[in-house]
């Protein structure tokens, strides 16, 4: 559906996407796992033709390039930052993108009716979305983008700054259009979005893709071992051997067998103030990958 | 050509709900209009005084020279030209009237031997003010001090008896002269009391009303506005037009910072398309800003429209220039702040020098001639050859070209700019 080929965009002298290499297929729904700044957003730009790639190309199987404007009735986009008049209501905001994908009449209302219900905006379909809460502003933000039943839908962390409750809404609104068969990409730096909703995982850092694959596959290669992190009371005796590197105090390493990995530290004459055993999750295998964890990143 | 109708309708409607925008478009602009109309009305229409008279030189004697010169201190500006020359003169409103003095008596006494003067007068019918003034001041040039003596009666009789009491205890005048002028006089007074010139029973017409003055009519093509919110509104027109055009380019430049113009980049329509929606809802708010502003005009103060069609010619034209002018605007500056600085700052240049804040007529002639290069000057010329110029449609084809040109290159140049953003 969606062949990104060596892409690669610089803005002056930083590199924000470096040769990234990506292919979604039909029906599939791919995640780009990534910190901020890894270069997720340019690369969802790059793959809309919104902005143009230094090098590499991008191919829409079966559709043509999104250079072509038919080509782009069949794209749905919902970008990271908000995009909807706050001036108008979400009837109108919905109307107005409807009629420009070329909906009219009654096919416009039906599809405006079904957004609105889909977003659960109903009740103030008439309101200003300017009076909206952040979280009714993502769910139009993303009914913005699928009015028009697209056949690839790209959603740049579409859950960003949402309450709870508004992202057990999205989370229900995505996968209701991934069961209807549309091909989505989806930038997220939750790991637990990635793995709650994505099929295959791109794990993205510094404008790289570092791995691409299922979630079972991802953890079964590079996070099979549960993550133990440990808070040290006093600095570990000059002789201990540690398993991993100390950042603030905390000691963390990868172990497959964390009980006797802490009984052996304990005889070294290690002592802790607290201790935390991780399972196996996109975490330990972006901190495998990048040696940085995805919160600190 | 519907999805640009989506894309203005879509502004409009926001615009509709831009308080802060709609105030510079439309309430702005009508204080300005109501404020400079009173500052100019205190002082006439704002330009000189002097109202400018064509005189004909051909077959100008020492008399009617004299004639002129009595003339002088009187508010009138008085230019020499061919006889061919001036009814074009007026007609082109470069004179206000023109004077032919047909004939005019050697001397003031000379209407005691019937003769008075001949005056063709050209001027605009329609210039009641003026021509009323010119024919008061062409009426006391021809008679001198005399005129109030010979056209009041009583006052007449008086002034001759006095003049012979003065004569007769006056010691400086030689006996001789006193006797002649005690008897012409005396003769006088007796003239006055058997013969009621100001009834004009002497035969016809009455020599003592005044010179024959003959009017021709000289329909001028610019006939001078009726009031000072005659100028003042195309102006403040203009500032609401700016407003719009600055406006308008606002709201593209937040579509880029709020998002939304992304959306609207991965829509399926052109570029072009995106900014030809912003000019199509600018050009339609311009419109509607010129409609709201004259209709408050005409309420409030009297503004009439003298030619309709060459209104409405004016108002589709600078509608249509100001939407290319926006287009060209919403290219500038990334932020909202830096466009609205540099929007603004070109904007009120381009104001300054077209007449928007200071009118043309009352600039030097090679600033009105630098104001050829804004549209504000075509804009204004061309309203208010519908207002009070009463252009006809050919007159005003100037004004609106360069209206059209102005709107075409704003729109080129925008598209342009925008590829290479
Ligand atoms: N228009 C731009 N101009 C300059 N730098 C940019 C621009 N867009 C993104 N960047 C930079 O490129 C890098 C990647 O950004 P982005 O793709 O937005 O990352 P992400 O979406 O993964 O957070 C960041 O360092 C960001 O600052
Ligand atoms: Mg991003």
């Amino acid at each position: 559906m969606l062949r990104l080929t060596g892409l690669r965009k610089t803005f002056g002298a930083l590199v924000a996407v470096d040769g990234v290499d990506l292919e979604v297929a039909p029906g599939e729904t791919l995640g780009l796992l990534g910190p901020n700044g890894a270069g997720k957003s340019t690369t969802i730009k790059l793959a809309l033709g919104v902005l143009d790639p230094d090098a590499g190309s991008v191919e829409l199987a079966g559709l043509g390039s999104p250079r072509d404007p038919d080509v782009r009735r069949r794209l749905g986009y919902a970008p990271q930052d908000l995009a909807i008049y706050e001036e108008l209501s979400a009837d109108e905001n919905l109307r107005f993108f409807g009629r420009l994908q070329g909906l009219h009449g009654r096919d416009l209302s039906r599809a405006v009716d079904e957004a609105l219900a889909l977003a659960g905006l109903v009740d103030r379909r008439r309101d200003r979305t300017g009076t909206y809460s952040g979280g009714m502003k993502r769910r139009l933000n993303l009914a913005c983008a699928t009015l028009h039943a697209p056949a690839l839908l790209l959603l740049d962390e579409p859950t960003a700054g949402v309450d709870p409750q508004s992202r057990n809404h999205l989370f229900e609104s995505i996968e209701a259009l991934a069961a209807r068969g549309t091909t989505i990409v989806y930038t997220t730096h939750y790991m637990e979005e990635a793995e709650r909703l994505c099929d295959r995982v791109a794990i993205v850092d510094h404008g790289r893709v570092l791995a691409c694959d299922s979630v079972d596959s991802l953890l079964a290669a590079h996070g099979s071992q549960p993550v133990v992190e440990v808070e040290l009371a006093e600095l570990p005796p000059a002789s201990a051997k540690l398993p991993g590197p100390i950042e603030d105090g905390r000691l963390r390493f990868g172990v497959d067998e964390p009980e006797l990995a802490l009984a052996e530290l304990r005889a070294q004459g290690l002592r802790w103030r607290s201790l935390r055993v991780q399972r196996a999750d996109l975490e330990t295998v972006f901190l495998e990958l990048t040696g940085r964890s995805l919160r600190d990143a | 050509m519907s999805t640009i109708w989506t894309l203005a309708k879509k502004d409009l409607l926001l615009l509709s709900r831009d308080k802060l925008a709609l105030f510079w478009m439309l309430l702005f602009p009508f204080v300005f209009a109501v404020f400079f109309g009173a500052i100019f009305g205190g002082q006439g229409d704002g330009s000189s005084n002097r109202i400018k008279v064509a005189v004909v030189q051909e077959g100008l004697d020492a008399g009617k020279e004299a004639f002129l010169a009595r003339l002088d201190d009187r508010p009138v500006e008085l230019v020499r030209v061919p006889r061919a020359e001036a009814a074009d003169l007026v007609r082109r409103g470069k004179a206000s009237a023109y004077l032919d003095l047909v004939r005019v008596p050697a001397d003031a006494f000379a209407v005691f031997r019937g003769e008075t003067a001949e005056i063709e007068l050209g001027i605009d019918p329609s210039r009641l003010a003026e021509r009323g003034m010119l024919e008061g001041f062409l009426a006391e040039a021809s008679f001198g001090g005399l005129r109030e003596v010979f056209t009041d009666r009583a006052a007449g009789i008086a002034a001759a008896r006095k003049a012979r009491e003065d004569l007769s205890v006056g010691e400086d005048v030689p006996l001789a002269q006193r006797v002649v002028l005690a008897t012409f006089f005396a003769s006088l007074e007796t003239f006055f009391g058997a013969i009621d010139f100001t009834r004009g029973d002497a035969g016809g017409a009455n020599p003592m009303a005044g010179p024959a003055i003959r009017t021709v009519d000289v329909t001028r093509a610019r006939s001078g506005p009726l009031n000072a919110y005659d100028v003042s509104f195309p102006q403040a027109i203009l500032w609401g037009l700016l407003g719009c055009a600055a406006g308008f380019a606002q709201t593209f430049v937040r579509e880029r910072s709020s998002g939304t113009l992304v959306r609207l980049w991965t829509a399926p329509i052109g570029r072009s398309t995106v900014l030809l929606g912003k000019a199509l809802a600018c050009a339609i708010a311009a419109a509607g800003i010129v409609v709201v502003l004259l209709a408050a005009g005409a309420l409030t103060f009297g503004v009439g429209v003298s030619r309709p069609a060459t209104l409405a010619l004016a108002i589709a034209a600078s509608a249509f220039c100001f939407g290319g002018v926006s287009v060209l605007l919403s290219t500038i500056g990334r932020t909202e702040q830096a466009n609205a600085g540099i929007a603004w700052g070109l904007l009120c240049l381009l104001a300054m020098i077209g007449g928007g804040m200071v009118p043309q007529f009352v600039m030097p002639a090679w600033m009105r001639q630098i104001g050829a290069v804004s549209p504000v000057r075509w804009a204004i010329e061309a309203l208010e050859g519908g207002i009070w110029r009463s252009y006809s449609i050919g007159e005003v084809l100037v004004p609106v070209a360069a209206l059209l040109g102005f709107g075409a290159a704003g729109m080129v140049a925008g598209m342009l700019r925008l590829r290479r953003i």
